[in-house]
């Protein structure tokens, strides 16, 4: 998918009066907050799962080169071909290998986000294959060429209205508000042809069990099942970060998953997969693949981004985040928004082309709070902006206005000299215009001086008070 | 340190907003303290606790005013602010410092005896002996930074339910961002116009006259929202109105 | 394809700072067990609480010679079609079905019968799931192309926790697959509002047996 992050700013305020994006967000804001906090309440000690989730995942990380080989080892022991991908170019390269050597003309792919990040779907189709979305909020953005705008739910921008619009022109039904079950049950009709139908499916993989090469699977719509049962090839997609070392561990985070992402206590349904059909087995696909993506997580494993490689993807930051509650996912402009986004863009698609990111952010600590495996999401963002400044990245007036900023600030005599001068000289009250300024006083006054600063009059106190004395 | 003494020595850091733009917070500020038993210095030395400079990544300026604050402020008994999100800094200077040992050790040392205004009054001093009448109905905005990263909730509460005639109405969402967010609200006005305005139609839905905050950040924000909307609603820092010193609100001109 | 093995596990060596890999410290967290939810009530009680909770329904039988007479009244409730997949599981093969049904045990049936009736390794109290490894026995495309899924299964192998399951389904016999299956298919991917019947069964039905 082509970045265009570094328009953020136009299409964040692009994003606030798009009135259709606007009723979806308020709709979808509330819900997403209420079920995941209903069900940390339901939870006899969510802190400590949280804690021992970090843990989980800090201990994979630390030895992720034998957890790999583990898993790889036991994947190929089960029949499973394991294929390696450095980059998103030979993870395309490898899955367009593995759908011509099957002689395939249709993929069916269940929701993942490491397909969105190295663009399955365009690869596949300029291939000449045809390519379906079959989680319901991927197939409506497919039919709506979009890319999705939560990591979640990825049709959460679209309205009942829109979607109705969607189904009848791609289904030829009938152009009318319609419920949301009947809409529901005709995409089920459409999908369940191409299911039957296709040659290979592609899912991701929600965690990737060491030690005994499962594959963990969390979906609630049953399409991921379909996916990996009907054709005759299955192919799993999945970052090198999401091992973890046993079944038991893999209870942990789904537990923390689901209850972050839907406030569920489980999905409807967890499938763990492990190998290859068996000889006596009538059903499921005759080949199995399983592409590990790394694509910058290496790197990031050494530097002092370490931390998000526990992300889980469950989309609560983006859920708790008050600028992707106000702009939606798309302003981001790549594949991962909100706070998660944010740091995760930066470090696969560079910090040039992503300058807004990290900054576009008010440092309110709430993703930081409810974030399942307690990434710090603020420092990191915090980190990123320092190596902006290292770099000569951020510029402008404000950036001079900071600089002279803490200039003054280090000197404090002539800085409160100077700040006594300003608070005199100014006019009170508050100001509809400010010299060198629009950004404040586009939409607010600004409150101005009151004759003296603080330390001016405090120190004219102390001398009064030590004539009287 | 003195801290088991009668009367414990306070530092207060005004902070660079309140120096500048609201003198009267920290004379409240000053007010309450002394009320609480304590002895209030503001050492000249201080200026601005770095926030700006470490939140924009601009490392060796946050570096530098945190060992000027550090310098300044570490004689005392007790460093208060009347700031959230300033105490918060003044808690992460140890992070911020890390690589140079004794900095840090210094840095550790002012961090645990660093507080924000209510949180001292209430937690470490436990005295809510307010003298204060606010006959009006008021909401509370809880700043990010303070009810985050210092836990910082029931503390403004604890006190403001003491002070005469007041009535103070929740918001809705006591949990939102009102969207200042430092230089992102110059960086992005419009998120952060936006941000307000949410924030704004949930104090309007309470019918209160009046908002109250403990960090002046948010305050100008939201105040100078309410101001270019012609709202009749003011905004006070809530250690105005614990010292009786509340008048004229933020941006007002006359009382 | 090795090349790209190597250059990966190299560069995740490099970043870990060591040249070969290092056998992993113990868990330590794994020590205590995580927090999990508690209940007083027994594990089929409370089994059949939670997946009723989530739009599964659950219906108590004494005996497992019930269950035919338990999928026929089902059928019965839903109209006049007959057909119905028994899973090739000898427990249910075993079983005297009623003349009534039309069965059929191929999983290519699948596609058209509007109900299958499987049988569950196992049950999880915790969470109201029901256990489905794959295999001969259980053929995966009966339980999610229909409609209507009936599932059997014995209080007996009811488990109080999702850790519980790999106690009874060891590591080194894992199947294909297993699928925990933990009410009828859902979405919400339509303005945020839940519903049934997304890709998989429009509704669970499970027999408790015991
Ligand atoms: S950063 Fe945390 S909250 Fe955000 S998606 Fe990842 S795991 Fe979830």
């Amino acid at each position: 998918m082509k970045s265009t992050a570094h328009l953020f700013p136009e299409q964040a305020r692009a994003a606030l009066t798009d009135e259709n994006l606007q009723a979806a967000l308020r709709f979808a804001k509330g819900g997403f907050i209420d079920k995941r906090a209903a069900a940390v309440a339901r939870y006899p000690d969510f802190e400590t799962l949280r804690e021992r989730g970090r843990r989980i995942k800090d201990h994979t990380l630390a030895h992720l080169d034998v957890y790999l080989e583990r898993f790889a080892a036991a994947v190929e022991a089960r029949g499973g071909h394991v294929h390696w991908a450095p980059d998103a170019a030979a993870a395309r390269s490898i899955l367009l290998d593995i759908c011509r050597r099957a002689g395939a003309r249709t993929v069916i792919k269940g929701k993942t986000m490491v397909g969105e990040e190295i663009g399955v779907n365009a690869a596949l189709e300029e291939a000449g294959l045809e390519v379906v979305e079959t989680d319901l909020g991927e197939y409506i953005i497919q039919l709506a060429k979009e890319p999705p705008s939560h990591i979640i739910a990825p049709a959460v921008h679209k309205t009942r209205a829109q979607i109705c619009k969607l189904f009848a022109e791609h289904h030829g039904s009938p152009d009318t508000l319609r419920e949301a079950p009947e809409l529901v049950a005709e995409a089920r009709r459409v999908l369940r042809e191409k299911f039957l139908a296709a040659d290979v499916g592609i899912t991701g993989g929600n965690f990737l069990v060491a030690e005994t090469g499962t594959v963990v699977l969390v979906t609630n719509e049953g399409n991921g099942d379909l996916c990996l049962t009907l054709p005759r090839v299955h192919v799993v997609l999945a970052g090198i970060e999401k091992l973890v070392p046993t079944l038991d561990d893999a209870a942990t985070m789904v537990r923390l998953l689901v209850r972050s992402a839907t406030g569920q206590d489980i999905s409807t349904y967890t499938t763990f997969i492990t190998g290859a059909r068996r000889q006596d087995e009538a059903d499921g696909p005759d080949e199995y693949h399983m592409v590990l993506l790394d694509n910058g997580r290496s790197r990031m494993l050494g530097d002092e981004f370490r931390e998000m490689l526990r992300c889980i993807r469950c989309g609560s930051c983006l859920n708790h985040c008050p600028v992707y509650n106000a702009v939606g996912g798309h302003a981001y402009g790549w594949v991962y928004p909100g706070p998660m986004g944010s740091v995760l863009t930066p470090q696969i698609i560079g910090l040039d082309a992503t300058k807004d990111l990290p900054n576009a952010c008010t440092l309110n600590g709430r993703c930081q709070e409810i974030c399942p495996v307690k990434i710090p999401l603020p420092d990191l963002l915090r980190r990123l902006r320092a190596l902006q400044f290292e770099r000569g990245l951020i510029r402008g007036p404000q950036c001079w206005a900071l600089r002279l900023w803490g200039w003054l600030a280090r000197r404090p005599a002539l800085y409160h000299g100077l700040t006594a001068l300003i608070a005199r000289l100014s006019p009170r009250g508050a100001a509809r215009r400010l010299p060198l300024d629009s950004g404040w006083t586009q939409s607010r006054d600004f409150p101005l001086p009151q004759r003296t600063t603080f330390q001016r009059a405090w120190s004219r106190q102390a001398k009064e008070e030590r004539r009287h004395d | 340190m003195n801290a088991n003494a009668a009367r414990p020595r306070i530092g207060l850091f005004v902070t660079c907003l309140v120096d500048l733009l609201r003198p009267g917070v920290g004379f409240a500020a000053v007010k309450l303290l002394e009320s609480a038993g304590c002895i209030v210095e503001v050492p000249g030395g201080q200026t601005c606790c770095g926030q700006p400079a470490y939140n924009s990544g601009d490392l060796s300026a946050a570096r530098a005013l945190a060992k000027q604050t550090i310098q300044a402020m570490e004689s005392y008994d007790y460093v208060v602010l009347p700031s959230g999100s300033c105490a918060g800094t003044l808690r992460d200077y140890p992070r911020l410092l890390a690589v140079e040992p004794v900095w840090r050790q210094r840095a550790q040392e002012l961090a645990e005896r660093t507080f924000e205004l209510t949180s001292f009054l209430v937690d470490v001093l436990g005295w809510d002996a307010v003298d204060a009448e606010f006959p009006a109905t008021v909401t509370y905005h809880d700043s990010c930074a303070g009810l985050r990263q210092l836990g910082i909730k029931q503390q403004p509460r604890r006190l403001l339910a003491k002070v005469a005639g007041l009535d103070l109405r929740e918001l809705r969402e006591t949990e939102d961002c009102c969207g200042f967010g430092g230089t992102f609200c110059v960086k992005y006005p419009e998120l952060s116009t936006r941000l307000a305005d949410d924030k704004i139609a949930d104090i309007e839905q309470t019918g209160a006259r009046a908002v109250l905050g403990g960090d002046l950040g948010c305050l100008l924000h939201i105040a100078g929202r309410l101001h270019r909307r012609g709202s009749p609603v003011k905004a006070y820092h809530v250690a105005e109105v614990l010292a009786g010193m509340a008048d004229q609100g933020i941006g007002e001109d006359k009382p | 394809m090795t090349d790209a093995r190597q250059a990966i596990l190299n560069a995740v060596r490099q970043a870990l700072g060591r040249s070969a890999s290092v056998e992993p410290a113990p868990r330590d967290y794994a020590a205590q067990p995580p927090p999990r939810p508690s209940w007083r009530e027994h594990g089929p009680e409370r089994f059949t609480r939670k997946l009723e909770r989530v739009a599964g329904s659950c219906e108590r039988l004494v005996e497992l010679a019930a269950v035919p007479a338990a999928v026929l009244r089902y059928l019965e409730g839903l109209g006049d079609d007959r057909r119905l997949l028994v899973a090739p599981d000898p427990l249910l093969q075993g079983l005297e079905w009623p003349a009534a049904l039309q069965r059929s045990t191929h999983p290519q049936d699948a596609r058209r019968y509007p109900a299958a009736v499987i049988t569950a390794a196992l049950g999880i109290a915790e969470t109201g799931t029901v256990v489905l490894p794959s295999g001969p026995h259980r053929p995966p495309s009966m339980q999610l192309l229909p409609d209507h899924l009936i599932v059997v299964l014995r209080t007996e192998d009811v488990v109080d926790y999702v850790e519980d399951v790999w106690q009874r389904i060891a590591a080194g016999t894992l199947p294909r697959t297993v699928t925990f299956m933990t009410g009828p298919s859902r979405t919400a991917d339509i303005a945020q509002t839940l519903h049934v019947g997304a890709h998989g069964p429009r509704r669970l039905h499970v027999l408790l047996v015991g």
